[in-house]
Formats: C-alpha cells, structure tokens, sequence
C-alpha cells in the first residue's frame, strides 16, 4: 500500500491515539492455523490475536475468565458451570452463543493430538444460550489448567465452521484481530476487528487474556527463519519487531539509537534426553556419570552466546511451585566424580548414539556436549538428524541413547505439564520403572493434595527424584531477546508468542518508513 | 587460452589438495576442542582464520574440511566417471537399450540437481556416503549422455568399422578403440563434475543435509558462520574464499586439460 | 536428447517429431512420477511425528497418521495418489492444508518471475560478455572476461548471496534484505526485491554461458563458410550476425534447458538466503517436514516444466539448424 495511503490512515488514527502498520519478523514458519491443532508454539503470536478460549492465562499462569465471565463447579469437582459474557461477536458477524461452544468443544476433541483434555471430560451440553455445561469423568485439579492452557489452545470457533476438517476452516474467531492475509511460507497479516468486545472484567491485558485491544491498524507477521536476515531487515527498517534475535547482534543493536532490546529470561529450557531402555545409559550409574560430565554453563554459553540462565528447577522461577529440589546434582562438571560413576557401571567404550536435531540451538548445544562427554571417557557417536526424524526416533526404544530437546510450554504450565513426560507408560524416558514404583507414587500425592502446599511438596520430591534418576539432564534457561523499533509503544515480551495487542506507535513516529 | 590457465590451475588445486593430504601436518591439534572464551577471535598469527562462536580455530577446520571435501569430491567423481562411462557406453553401442538407458537417464536429468540430491540424502541418512550417492545420481546422466555421444561417434569412425570388418569383437572395440577416445573428454568433464561436487556439497551443507557434527566440511563451516555475518564475518569470508579459490582452481584446470588435449581428441589411435 | 542425422525434413515428419518427442516425454514423466513417491517412503520419519510435535505418544502419532491416510499400505497409497493425478488432483498438503496445485500455482509465478529476471541477466551478460571475448580472442579482454567467468563458476550461490545482502543492503541499505513483493502490486518494488537474489542466482549461469558462448562462436568463426564470407568482403558486423551467432545459437539454445534446470536447482538455496516465497523453498521446507504430496507435486511439476522446455529447445534447434532433421 502507498505512503500515501498509510499517511492519512495515519492522521485517522492520531485521532484514536492508535492506527498504522507494524511488521514483525518471526523465526519460523507458520504452517497451520487451525484452532484445534496447535501442538507447538510456532503459530502462537498470530494465534491469540486471532482466537479466544472459555478461559486463559495471565502473567504468571494462573487462569482467569476469557469468553466465560464465570464459572463454577459442583462439590464433587464433576460438574462444571460456565456463564458466557454477552455480546461477543465472530468476525464473520454471528453472535458467541453456547452452542457455538460446544461444537467447538467437539471439534477439539476430534482433531487435537492432546487428549489430556478429551480424556477428562465425558459431556459438554449448553444449557441455556449463554451457560455451558461440562460434566467430567474424573474429578481434576487440572482441567481448567488444560482448559486454558496456551499449549494446546481451545478456540471458540462459530458452529457452522466446526464440521471443517483439519486445516480447512476460515480462520475465523473473536480475538481482537482478524485474518487479512495469509501466504503460506511468506507472511500473515492480520487487521483490527472493529466489532471486538473487550472484557470490561478486567482494566487491562493481562498475559493473554484480560482486557485487549487492537491500536495497530494492521500486523504483518514475515516468516524469517534466517537470523542474520532478521536482524538486518530490522536494521532496514524493513520490519519492526525481530524475534530471537542473536546474543551478538543484540549487543550491536542496543547501541542503535532508533533500537531497542527486550529481554524475556525465561523462554526456552533444552535439555539433554536419555534413553533409559537401551544399554549402556540404561544403567543409573552410566548415567550419573553423564550428569557429572556436563557443564552446563560452558555448554548454555556457548549455544546462546552469553544469553542465558541457569537453574536446576523444572519451572520457571515465578511459578508458585516453583522449588531448586535436587539442585546439588545440577551443573555438577566434575570429572572425578564422572570416572569414578563410569568406573562403577564398569563402561567398556560401548557406543552412545547422540540424536543432534537440526535446529540451531541444539546443535551449537550438541556440538559442546559432544567435546564434555568425550572428554569424561564416553564412546559418543554424534548423529545429526532433521526434527522429524528425531520425533520419530525418540518414541521408540531403538536408535538412540541420548538426544537434544527442549521445553517451551510445561516450565511455563506447571507441574501437571510434566506428568506424562516423567512418569506413565509414553513417559519420555522409555523408562520401565517410571511407569510405577516411586515415581507414580509422587504423581498419585501430587494430584491428591488438598491444597497447594501439599502440591508443591510432592513436586519438589519428584524433581529430586529426576535427578537422583536422571530421567533427563536439565542444561538451563535460554532468554529470548527481541530487537524492535523504539517508538513501539506498550510491548511487553511473553514466553506465549508476540502479543501484538495494547501495542501502538508513539505519537511521534506512527507511520513505518 | 594456453598455458597460463592450465599453470594457474595446477598450482591452485594442487595447492589444495595438498593442504587436504597434509592436513595434520598443517593444522595439528583437534578441530573440535571448544573454548568458549576464546570465542570470535579476529585472524591473527595464532588464528590465521581467526576463532568462530564455540572458540574453534577456523584455519585447522578448513584445512580439514578441505580434506573430507575433497574426499567426498573424489569419490563422486570415481563413481560417476564409473557408471556414466558404463551406461554412456552400453546405450551407445546397444542400440535396443538406448532408449530405455537414456529414459531413465532423462528422468534422473528433470529433477533440478539439489533437489535430487536433498531427496536422497534425505532418504540414505546423514553422512558422507549418502552425499556420495546422492550427487552420484545427479551428475550421472550429464557423463553417459557425453560418453554415449562419443560413442555414437566413434562407433561409425573408419577404424572402428576396419576393425568390426577385420572380425574384432565388440568387447574388444569397446575396450581397445572406444574407451580409450573417450577417456579425454570423460577426463575433462570429470575435473568438472568434481568442481560441482564440492559445490553442491556446500550446498547441502547450507541447508542442513551436509555432514554429521562436528565433523567440518568447507560448505558447513560456512553454514554454521551465517548466523555471525555481521559481527564476525571472517567465519563466513575465509572459508568462503577458500572454497571458492579450490573450486577455481579445479575449473581452471579442467579448461587448461581440455585445451591440452583437445587437438587430440579427434585423432583415433 | 538425441537428434540423428537422417534423411528427410518436411512438415508430416516434424509432427511425428514432436510426438515421439511428447511420448518419451510422458514417459519420463512416469519414471520421475514413481521415482518421487518411493523415494518419499524411504525417508525415515513421517509427517504424522511432526505434527504430534515431541512427546506425543505412538497412539497420538497413530491417530493422525490415520487421520491424513498415511496407514495405508504403499501400493494403495501409489494408486490412490495416481488415480488422484489423473483427474489433476496432486492432494493435500500435509503441513499447510491447501491443495496442492494451489500452493504450487501460488508459489510457481514468485520462482519464475525470479528464473526470468535472473534469464534476463544470465542472456545479457552471458552471451554478451562470450561474445565480447570471442571477437576479441586472444587479448587480455578476453583472458579476463574468462578468468572472471572461471570464478563467476566457482562462487558458491549462498555465500554469495550473504555478500551482496552485506554490501547491499545492510551497509549500504540500498535494496531490501528479503522477502517478496508480487509483481502485479508494485513491479518497481519487485524489482528492488528480486534484484539481489537474481543476480546472485545468474552469476553462475552467466559464467557458463559466456564460456560456451565464446567457445561455440570460436569454432563457427573458423568454419569454411565464414572464412569464404569473409573473403566475399561481407562486413564484420554482419558476418557476425547472419552467420556467426546463429550458428553459435544452435550449442547455446542447447544448453539454456540445462541452464534452467540449474537455476531450479540454485532456486533452492537463494530462495533460502532471501526469504522468497517460491517452489525451491516449498520444496527445500517440505523435504525436512515430510510433507509428501507437495513434494511429488513440485517434482512432477518442475520435471513437466524441464521436459517441455527441453521440447521447446529442441524445435529450436531443430529449426535453427536445418541440417539436423527429425529422427
């Protein structure tokens, strides 16, 4: 579109204190923006703009009312109330009405992978045009946790869209932006919905919910996968708001006076998975031994270039679990201690296959780990492979001993996030003896405490006892650093994707050159 | 373009590919030792590379790299000269096999050449073997169709006939007469096909199909300099250059070769 | 791409020309159509573990895979898909839901509008900067022009790529760093956007034309008939024309096929560095997400398009030399 065009749209929007394009660059591609589909946070800064759920997340996690204005449960925990706020509408014109609930609800639970969710609920009736009614197999502390949890989103569609199957419906939701655009592979771009209902609840946004509205007249979303090409585009002014930005440039960055730097420390956790069902790592003392051998700052330094954290917790720090249980065993990068735990599990040089994901991050970390573990004495056979193929490896008990992953959502949704990875059959291990035993045992305490205290002492235990098992290795806490225009007004950097609402350009410098 | 080319040429790939050989001679010590705080060093005389983000000493992993691209290189080279020459010949000489030969030779030519070799890299694996097949594939058919040229040729050329009409058996005139005229071009266009090899492994590389950590090849010690273009780029420029100056120096030999023996070419033996 | 030297040459024989030409053509096709889907089943990893994403269960990757059909034996698969082809149906795709003939007509006009610039150059300079040495054989234009295609050849496209984009538009801040803006919405923004990765993808083309160029123009210029016309006293210039190029266009029309397919294939790689929403990408992205039916569809497709073209040059070959008949 012409400056010209922008510039008026401009002078329109000084009006409302509000008005003109922002361009943000994100690092990967968007592949599917289907409502009931999102399995990872790739979509997640267009997604919250477009869509909303019954309830959502604040800040810090907790969940509050989204398009429900409030809800409430029966005594036995199985039955379930939400009342819907009034007067919301799709961006397609229709009204927010219970069944439109409902036949989301149903759509969810056909199409999503998650099925923590679907798993719990039995039946979802609307009772009356505004009121959902939702009765549960089992009573949970975690189903509105799961209800409004940012990973495996529940979008409220309209009903006549719900049929769709995966991939093919219009995109349409009640968030404060709607879908102007999308070309596959190169950008999305979404506009403000003028007939947005705010949630007058509230006084202002709050995490990805709360009170929110729509400043910018439009957000181009660039799928930009090369970081050097981000950050030069930023400098070009070509965009205005570039994620993940390296540590390096970020450095010569905030030295560029129509720049800024924000810095979200808690953002990504990599850690290193092992194998627990293939020998030799299926022995505890070879894997004590790798737990001594890693430095975990030696090995977050030189992957994220100085922007990191480091921290034994499972959570982030600001969770109200959040515990350092099992911290003396973090970090440890004492090779005494390694020889002698390799010496106890009598380590012949049998092979140790290494999954290295071809994803930046994990290969800078993979390529450090390799060097620490070689040099502790371990045979390890680095194998590099594409995500795919590493997804599909890490599933089953062959191919590999250990491999690099990481962790977005579950530090960021709480201890409940982590009850399938630790423990139960597809528990990401392979391990046998976190189907049952000890560590079921933790689970069945977490999820039968009466209140929080007894919640965050039963995970405390279970995070110790990840470490004295060494179910996995924590590395630490990468921080996203995000490059942006100064006279961006009103961002605040979120683990949950880019949250383009409440975001406007200053006074002064409204209209992208 | 006389000697001059071929001079250049010898003295630059030789150049290379001793520095390839003697790799551990010239760059001793571990390509792999990480030193995060001597991280992104410029060059200097102790890092005439200079140091990339993990500390590495870029000097040593180019030389190295060197080595395994040149490797790589040797090896596609051998194995298409072996079946370009093979198919080049059969389809040729075995007029009822021609059309089916070159068919699939066709097939293999409509896939754009990355494409191919990212397919099949894809599906072998990760590793040097896998990137041997794949460019294998894709400069097969470029090798029969000029082998199998020439050998359209020479197969009606005055002495092949005298021979067929003095009782030589095709074995015979495959081996003595038409393997060995063709053995000049093939040559030629083998120190080509090298060339691309290298390329074309960088290329991989580049986009994350190239070689296991940290194993340096040129094309992903290159890679992994992207994300540094600005602060650092010496990680990205002298292994750049390097490439460049070996894939040079092999191109420029392949022309000083063929205008060497190019009067030859048309003589029979 | 064989062409024999036999009797004959009239219209009747350039049909049957073309047929033979088309048929072989089809059956190309069917080899590269095959070859595709089963080199798409012996890649390891399957669309289904990407999109349950990591730490999803078997039973979770399970049930998408039945979901997008993928549990299906191989053969019905291949015969599902080859039924599909034959009403112009290439499927789904997995990653992005659209069909896959739309993704692909999104997707092929970005990558020709990129081929045809980078063409523009590759014929310019290519043919120009050959021809230039040729005339001038011998002297030291001609050794630079040469030296600089040798190196013009040796570049790698990427690292190429990177430079330009340093110079150009980090430092500089003349042109844009990446991305796309289609043609019909702003031609001259298009142009500032397509300038650096064409370029960046002509470079090697241009190298090699101008090589073969000079080479074929070489070898004409010594033929008998231009050494009779210029004894004739025919003028240089037209000498050059009338006999010199046209005849040096039979080995340059030859080798535009194979340019093209070259430029499909450095597509890939610029598309990359340049964050271009064309077919190279798709199909660089779809590679590493296992979406099958869009990467047999841009191999069906690009490999339709290669064999055509390479029908096109052989008419034009055909045509140009009126020597070689049909066989």
């Amino acid at each position: 579109m012409g400056l010209a065009a922008l510039a008026s749209r401009a002078e329109a929007g000084a009006a409302i204190n509000g008005g003109g394009e922002a361009i943000v660059g994100l690092y990967a591609n968007i592949g599917s923006l289907d409502p009931h589909f999102q399995v990872s946070h790739i979509a997640a800064s267009v997604f919250f703009g477009l869509y909303e759920g019954l309830v959502t997340v604040d800040e810090d996690g907790r969940v509050i009312p989204s398009l429900a204005e409030r809800w409430s449960s029966s005594p036995d925990g199985l039955a379930y109330r939400f009342d819907l706020r009034r007067g919301v509408r799709f961006h397609d014109g229709g009204e927010m009405t219970a069944r439109d609930v409902v036949a989301s609800l149903e759509r969810y639970r056909r199409i999503s992978p998650e099925r923590g969710l679907p798993d719990l609920i039995e039946r979802v009736d609307a009772s009356s045009p505004q009121t959902v009614a939702i009765r549960l197999r089992k009573a949970s502390a975690t189903f509105l946790p799961r209800l409004a949890s940012p990973a495996n989103p529940v979008a409220i569609i309209p009903a006549h869209e719900a049929p769709k199957p995966l991939n093919q419906t219009a995109n349409v939701g009640t968030g404060p932006f709607r879908l102007a655009e999308w070309t596959p592979d190169s950008q999305v771009r979404l506009r403000r919905f003028a007939g947005y209902s705010a949630n007058t609840a509230f006084t202002g946004p709050q995490g990805l919910g709360g009170r929110r509205t729509a400043w910018l007249d439009t957000v181009t979303f660039r799928f930009m996968p090369e970081p050097s090409a981000r950050v030069a585009a930023l400098e070009a002014g070509d965009i205005h708001l570039a994620e993940q930005v390296p540590a390096r440039a970020a450095a010569r960055l905030a030295r560029n006076p129509r720049l800024r730097i924000e810095r979200l420390t808690d953002f990504n956790m990599p850690a290193l998975f092992i194998n627990h069902a293939r020998a030799p790592t299926s022995g505890l003392a070879l894997r004590r031994a790798v737990q001594a051998a890693v430095d975990v700052r030696e090995a977050m330094a030189g992957a994220t270039d100085g922007a990191y954290t480091l921290d034994p917790s499972w959570l982030w720090p600001n969770s109200p679990y959040y515990s350092k249980a099992g911290g003396e065993l973090y970090g440890l990068h004492d090779l005494n201690i390694a020889r002698r735990w390799l010496a106890e599990a009598r380590y012949r040089g049998e092979a140790i296959d290494f999954l290295i994901p071809n994803i930046s991050l994990h290969m800078k970390l993979g390529v450090i780990l390799l060097e620490q573990l070689r040099t502790a004495g371990l045979n390890v056979r680095p194998v590099s492979v594409d995500f795919a193929t590493m997804v599909a490896t890490i599933a089953s008990d062959r191919g590999w001993h250990l491999a690099l992953n990481g962790f977005r959502a579950a530090p960021f949704l709480g201890p409940y996030a982590y009850e399938t990875i630790f423990s139960g059959p597809n528990n990401w291990a392979r391990a046998k003896a976190l189907e049952d035993g000890p560590m079921r045992m933790l689970w069945d305490r977490f999820n039968a405490a009466p209140d929080d205290k007894g919640r965050a002492a039963a995970w405390a235990a279970i995070q110790a006892l990840t470490y004295r098992n060494v179910t996995m290795v924590k590395l630490g806490a990468e921080n996203l650093l995000i490059g942006m225009d100064r006279r961006l007004q009103g961002y605040r950097p979120y683990a949950g994707g880019e949250r383009m609402w409440d975001v406007r350009w200053s006074p002064a410098g409204r209209v992208p050159s | 373009m006389g000697s001059p080319t071929l001079a250049v040429g010898v003295v630059l790939a030789a150049l290379f590919l001793g520095l390839a050989v003697f790799a551990d001679v010239v760059a001793p010590g571990s390509t792999s030792h990480i030193n995060i705080p001597g991280a992104f060093q410029a060059p200097s005389w102790t890092h005439p590379f200079g140091t990339d983000n993990f500390g590495r000493d870029i000097f040593g992993r180019v030389v190295h790299g060197a080595r395994i691209s040149l490797a790589i290189g040797l090896a596609t080279v051998v194995l298409t000269g072996l079946f370009g020459t093979i198919l080049g010949v059969v389809a040729g000489y075995v007029r009822p096999v021609d059309g089916a030969v070159m068919r699939t030779m066709d097939a293999l030519n409509a896939f754009p050449g990355v494409m191919l070799a990212i397919g099949i890299a894809a599906a072998l694996g990760p590793g040097a073997s896998s990137i041997v097949i794949a460019l294998t594939a894709v400069y097969i058919p470029g090798t029969a169709r000029l082998i199998r040229s020439s050998t359209l040729l020479l197969r009606e050329a005055e002495f092949v006939l005298a021979a067929r009409a003095i009782g030589a058996g095709p074995l015979r005139i495959i081996f003595v007469h038409i393997l060995l005229n063709v053995l000049t071009p093939l040559l030629v266009q083998l120190t080509f096909v090298f060339a691309y090899a290298i390329l074309a492994e960088s290329a991989l590389s580049f986009l994350g199909l190239g070689l296991p950590l940290p194993t340096p090849s040129l094309g992903n010690v290159i890679a992994d300099g992207r994300d540094y273009i600005r602060e650092a780029p010496w990680i990205c420029l002298c292994p750049g250059l390097t490439l460049s100056a070996a894939v040079c120096g092999l191109n420029f030999l392949g022309d000083g070769l063929r205008d060497l023996l190019d009067p030859r070419l048309k003589v029979s033996p | 791409m064989g062409c024999q030297v036999v009797a004959g040459g009239t219209g009747s024989v350039v049909t049957g020309f073309i047929l033979r030409r088309l048929a072989s053509g089809l059956v190309v096709l069917a080899i590269v159509s095959m070859g595709a889907f089963f080199l798409m089943a012996l890649i390891p990893g399957d669309p289904a573990a990407v999109m349950a994403g990591p730490g999803a269960s078997a039973d979770q990757i399970g049930a998408i895979r039945s979901q997008l059909g993928l549990d299906q034996p191989l053969l019905a698969r291949l015969w599902l898909w080859l039924t599909g082809l034959a009403h112009g149906d290439l499927g789904r795709s997995i990653t992005f839901g659209q069909p896959v003939l739309q993704l692909l007509a999104q997707r092929l006009p970005v990558t020709f509008g990129l081929s045809a610039l980078a063409m523009v150059w590759t014929l310019l300079f290519g043919i120009g900067s050959g021809a230039i040495a040729a005339l001038k054989r011998g002297t030291a234009v001609d050794h630079t022009i040469m030296t600089a295609a040798t190196i013009g050849v040796s570049i790698p496209n990427f690292w190429l790529g990177f430079l330009l984009v340093m110079v150009f538009s980090v430092d500089l801040m003349w042109l844009p760093t990446g991305g796309y803006v289609r043609f019909g919405e702003d031609p001259w923004q298009w142009f500032r956007y397509m300038l650096l990765p064409s370029v960046s993808l002509a470079l090697l083309q241009i190298a090699l034309l101008s090589r073969i160029t000079r080479g074929a123009l070489l070898d004409v210029l010594q033929q008998d008939y231009v050494r009779m016309a210029r004894a004739r006293g025919l003028s240089p210039a037209r000498i050059f024309f009338r006999y010199a190029l046209l005849n040096a266009a039979v080995p340059i029309v030859t080798v535009i096929g194979a340019i093209l397919s070259l430029m499909l294939s450095g597509a890939v790689v610029v598309e990359t560095v340049f964050s271009i929403p064309g077919i190279g990408r798709l199909m660089a992205t779809s590679i590493l997400s296992r979406d099958y039916p869009v990467i047999q569809g841009a191999l069906i497709v690009t490999a339709s398009l290669l064999i055509l073209v390479n029908l096109l040059m052989d008419l034009a070959y055909a045509w140009l030399n009126p020597r070689i008949r049909y066989a």
